[in-house]
């Protein structure tokens, strides 16, 4: 059974694989993550979870092009699936719905209260 | 990508090695990119480091390959092999005896000499910056001597701009103890290793400091710094800083301040027990006065050169420096000597010349004991090899069931090392044992107080040992033993092949050869060791009583206390000199013969006493005449050995009568040759023997004395008592103290001693496993040959044919070893011969005496198992089947 839930990380690089497009694959994912989340994270790991959100059908890949810097390997650039879209979109949903009930976000009515 | 800008290889190649090949591409290809842009950004180790973090970090199940194996339970399989082998051991119990036996003794040796090792080899590697500190040294024609001239310190810090600091060591010439006294517990103690030191001193070695500081504890004249022990003794739990101690010298007591404690534990070719301060009220005038450039050479100079400073430029530049400098006084003393410089770490190990601070050890040693070592545990591995292999058919058809139900040539390798690795593991438990058990015996062996726990790490090393015997034990048994064909050994077909067999006997004979190199090193030690205990010395040794005079009233009442004894009818005779034979002896003088100039001069030692000297030591006086009594009409004649003579280019008969001449402070002297002696060894057999002279005169007496007495009685007890009777009587405050001549001439000789010891028990240690190898591989034999020994006896041979046909093979093998062993093991102990300039040459008995040695405990060994075999009854062996 593949198990179809987001986890913290695979959300994260889920997110970064949509903002980083075309240049979307495991080394560029992991340097983006290291700049956005001031958190490090080995090639490998990053690697782990795109192969498992490709799985879940969360992505999809095919090889890219061949650069030099690379000594002349293609990478495997990944995409969002409509499928993968719409689960962020949920995950998104859900958290929301779950800070409206949060009470520290219920200023307007504490003041209320007190006036 | 450049050379060194690709990541490292073996990085590279273990991820391939587990990599899954569909990813093989993307993943080189994203750590390549990373590498790259890391190798802008940060140091190339790093860039490195972080490649290996990356790939480490992919062994993740997604990543790794799916091998075939991986399919099967590798736990289940290691489980029973865990319990086929120790099934196996306890099947066969005699031969895990041998191989746990052997392995255990193996491992024990190899750790105790590694402990050795270590600690000798930790001397001076404490100092912070002792790998730039080098200590100047000098040679005078083919003579190296550890120390300089005074001046030469303060020259080079003055001259050369590279030289960080400088500084002096002094020991108080020809005194090995000094006497201690602290005045309000009046405690009182003669120490050894006392040296005075320069301000600088800690400038240049590192020590700790438990009390005091360290960076001024040297400021003041007339400051002591001790030792934690020597502290601990004088004043136990106070603080003993600014306390007084009163140092005795020969001519006077001293007071100095207690500066600091210093914490032992590291060593140092310097074993400092205290220090005193070179600027002081005893020695300190004398030192100050030393501005002669080229005499007087015994200051230890050190220096600390500055960061990037080129050793071998600093000391080519020596010689302009010393011939700037000290040009005028060599030419005025009458010879030239030069100077060289010896990292001061290395010095413990590798300097080995006159007037060292102490003994140093050797590193040649070292490497003598970590081969020999490593030869007991290769010894004991063979053991392990040869018994597995020869056993083989034992296990044959069980390689050959594996195999059949699918066991891959890999898996049998693992299961056989991890055989090995179990007996080495259990051989390894019982060394630890043993370790424990033999290293206080050890420890008085080697003089040193050594312990598992003084090794970094020693856990790690000691499984690491384990693991390596293990795999060298067992890696030639686990790929012959599987690579067995089933077919063949499941038919029954006889597997042990003909290249099995020829390189477990070389194995033996290689066992054999280190054997018999040691036996015979040990004969050859042990003979030279007799050699140098009963050659004629040229005077007499034993009975000869020596009390050091070191105290100012000691020496004031000598010769009351010597007419005393005398009186008591317990000595033959008595004489008061500044050395006698066996210790350091520095004083000496450069003289000429008569219609000859200094540059011709010989340098002769000299030996200041007060008469009877070579009645009391026995000294044949060939020509002339001993000195007149009293002694004082004879202060400018000299009695000389006979090497003196012939350098002087005399024989004993026209010597006699003859003046030479010395010159001192630009003067010239004379002294009258009255009496020539025969040659005595003073010094100990290593040396040859050197030009000597015998002297009253005041003008050469040093400044320490000693009072030797030969006594004519063999009664110690009495004899001893009555001297120690005598001696309190005359000098109630100097303690006594005493020795014995042919114990301080033995001293010269304690490495040699200590090594002959060690190598005795390394020897017993070889042939005990080689033996008990040959032993398994002789009942082995026997087993085997059971049914061929059973027809023959049926058809008439009688048991000593039988045993002759058994014991055959054995013996080729031990002949071959004789063969192999004696030329490696002649040269190797001519060289160790070499270091005395007096030694015995290497018999053909000794080498007889070893090869039959080495036979007989091999027939000792195949004997038991022949016999065995030859008295059985054949009906016995042949009536199965």
């Amino acid at each position: 059974m593949i198990e179809t839930r987001l986890g913290e990380f695979e959300e994260v690089i889920l997110l970064l694989t949509g903002i980083l497009g075309e240049e979307a694959y495991a080394f560029k994912i992991a340097e983006e993550f290291e700049s956005q989340t001031k958190r490090s994270v080995s090639i490998g790991a990053v690697h782990s979870t795109l192969t498992r959100l490709e799985e879940k059908g969360f992505l999809k890949s095919e090889m890219g092009k061949a650069t030099a810097e690379r000594g002349g390997r293609r990478k495997r650039i990944y995409t969002i699936t409509a499928y993968g879209k719409k689960t962020l979109t949920a995950a998104k949903d859900f958290k929301q719905a779950l800070w409206d009930q949060f009470p520290g976000f219920a200023t307007s009515k504490l003041s209320f209260v007190l006036s | 990508m450049s050379a060194n800008t690709k990541p490292p290889k073996l990085a590279t190649w273990l991820l391939n090695r587990f990599l899954r090949d569909d990813l093989a591409e993307e993943v080189q290809g994203d750590l390549d990119e990373k590498f790259l842009i890391d190798g802008k950004t940060k140091s190339q180790v790093r860039a490195k480091l972080n490649y290996w973090f990356q790939v480490i970090n992919y062994i993740r199940p997604f990543a790794i390959r799916k091998s075939k194996s991986s399919y099967l339970n590798q736990y289940d399989m290691y489980q029973s092999y865990f319990k086929i082998g120790w099934r196996n051991l306890l099947h066969q119990k005699g031969y895990s005896f041998i191989n746990i036996s052997g392995l255990a003794v193996g491992m024990t040796a190899c750790v105790l000499i590694m402990l050795y090792v270590v600690d000798e080899m930790s001397y001076d590697t404490h100092h912070v910056d002792g790998n730039r500190v080098y200590r100047i040294s000098s040679q005078m024609k083919d003579l190296k001597y550890v120390a300089a001239s005074a001046p030469i310190a303060e020259g080079l810090k003055r001259d050369f701009p590279e030289v960080e600091q400088s500084t002096r060591v002094l020991r108080f010439p020809g005194a090995d103890q000094l006497l201690l006294k602290e005045e309000k517990s009046n405690k009182q103690f003669f120490e050894i290793n006392g040296y005075y030191i320069d301000s600088t001193f800690f400038q240049l070695f590192t020590y700790q400091f438990k009390h005091g500081d360290i960076h001024t504890a040297l400021n003041q004249p007339n400051s002591i710094i001790l030792s934690e022990s020597l502290a601990d003794k004088f004043f136990g739990n106070e603080d003993p800083i600014d306390k007084t101690i009163r140092v005795t010298l020969p001519f006077g007591d001293f007071n100095y301040n207690v500066k600091g404690v210093f914490k032992e534990g590291n060593k140092s070719h310097i074993p400092a027990n205290f220090f005193l301060t070179m600027n002081n009220s005893d020695i300190g005038g004398w030192v100050k006065n030393q501005t002669n450039w080229a005499t007087n050479n015994i200051f230890y100079t050190y220096v600390k050169l500055k960061t990037g400073t080129s050793a071998a430029d600093f000391e080519s530049k020596l010689a302009a420096f010393l011939d700037r400098n000290g040009g005028n006084d060599m030419k005025a003393a009458g010879f030239s000597k030069s100077l060289f410089i010896q990292l001061m770490p290395s010095i413990y190990l590798h300097s080995h010349y006159d007037y060292e601070v102490a003994p140093n050890g050797d590193v040649k040693y070292l490497y003598i004991f970590a081969s020999i070592a490593g030869f007991l545990l290769l010894i004991a591995c063979i053991n392990f090899m040869n018994l597995s292999t020869a056993k083989s058919e034992r296990r044959a058809k069980e390689v050959g069931m594996r195999k059949v139900v699918g066991a891959m040539k890999q898996a049998l390798v693992s299961q056989f090392l991890m055989e090995s690795l179990l007996t080495c593991a259990i051989a390894f438990f019982f060394s630890l044992l043993l370790i424990q058990l033999l290293i206080p015996p050890f420890n008085q062996l080697v003089n040193k107080q050594l312990s598992l726990g003084q090794l970094p790490h020693v856990y790690f090393w000691l499984g690491l040992l384990t693991i390596v015997t293990g795999l060298v034990a067992g890696i030639y048994p686990a790929f012959y033993l599987s690579s067995f064909k089933p077919v063949t050994v499941l038919k029954g077909k006889l597997i042990n092949t003909f290249s099995a067999a020829a390189i477990r006997k070389g194995l033996v004979v290689f066992q054999f050869t280190i054997s018999i190199v040691l036996i015979l090193g040990a004969l050859v030690i042990s003979n030279q060791m007799d050699f140098l205990k009963t050659k004629n010395l040229g005077f007499n040794r034993s009975q000869q009583i020596v009390l050091p005079l070191q105290t100012n009233e000691a020496i004031q009442h000598a010769e009351t206390l010597k007419n005393d004894l005398l009186m008591q009818n317990q000595f033959v005779s008595a004489t008061q000199a500044t050395a006698y034979p066996g210790i350091e002896n520095i004083s000496d003088m450069l003289f000429y013969a008569e219609g000859k100039s200094v540059s011709e001069s010989l340098d002769i030692m000299l030996t200041h006493t007060g008469g009877d000297y070579l009645q009391t030591l026995g000294i044949e006086l060939l020509s002339g005449r001993d000195f007149l009594k009293p002694t004082r009409n004879d202060s400018l004649s000299l009695i000389l050995n006979e090497s003196a003579v012939k350098n002087l280019g005399y024989t004993s008969e026209t010597a006699v009568g003859k003046n030479i001449y010395y010159e001192w402070m630009e003067k010239k002297y004379a002294m009258k040759i009255i009496g020539v002696m025969k040659d005595y060894h003073f010094q100990s057999l290593h040396q040859e023997i050197k030009p000597m002279a015998l002297t009253v005169s005041p003008n050469f007496a040093g400044s320490t004395y000693y009072l030797v007495l030969h006594a004519n009685t063999a009664n110690y007890t009495e004899l001893m008592k009555s001297i120690e009777n005598s001696w309190h009587k005359i000098n109630a405050d100097s303690p006594f103290v005493y020795s014995f001549l042919d114990g301080d001439f033995q001293k010269n000789y304690e490495r040699e001693e200590r090594t002959m010891a060690l190598i005795r028990y390394f020897t017993l240690i070889a042939i005990i496993i080689a033996s008990l190898g040959l032993f398994g591989l002789a009942n082995f034999t026997a087993e085997q040959r059971l049914k061929e020994i059973g027809i023959r006896k049926a058809l008439g041979a009688s048991v000593t044919q039988v045993v002759m046909l058994l014991s055959k093979d054995f013996l080729k093998l031990v002949v071959l070893a004789i063969v192999l062993a004696i030329p490696i093991g002649y040269f190797a102990m001519e060289r160790w011969l070499e270091s005395f300039a007096y030694h015995i040459n290497i018999s053909l008995s000794v080498m007889i005496l070893a090869g039959v040695f080495a036979i007989a405990i091999a027939l000792l060994t195949i004997s038991f198992q022949s016999v065995k075999a030859a008295m059985a009854n054949p009906v016995n062996s042949l009536k199965a089947e």
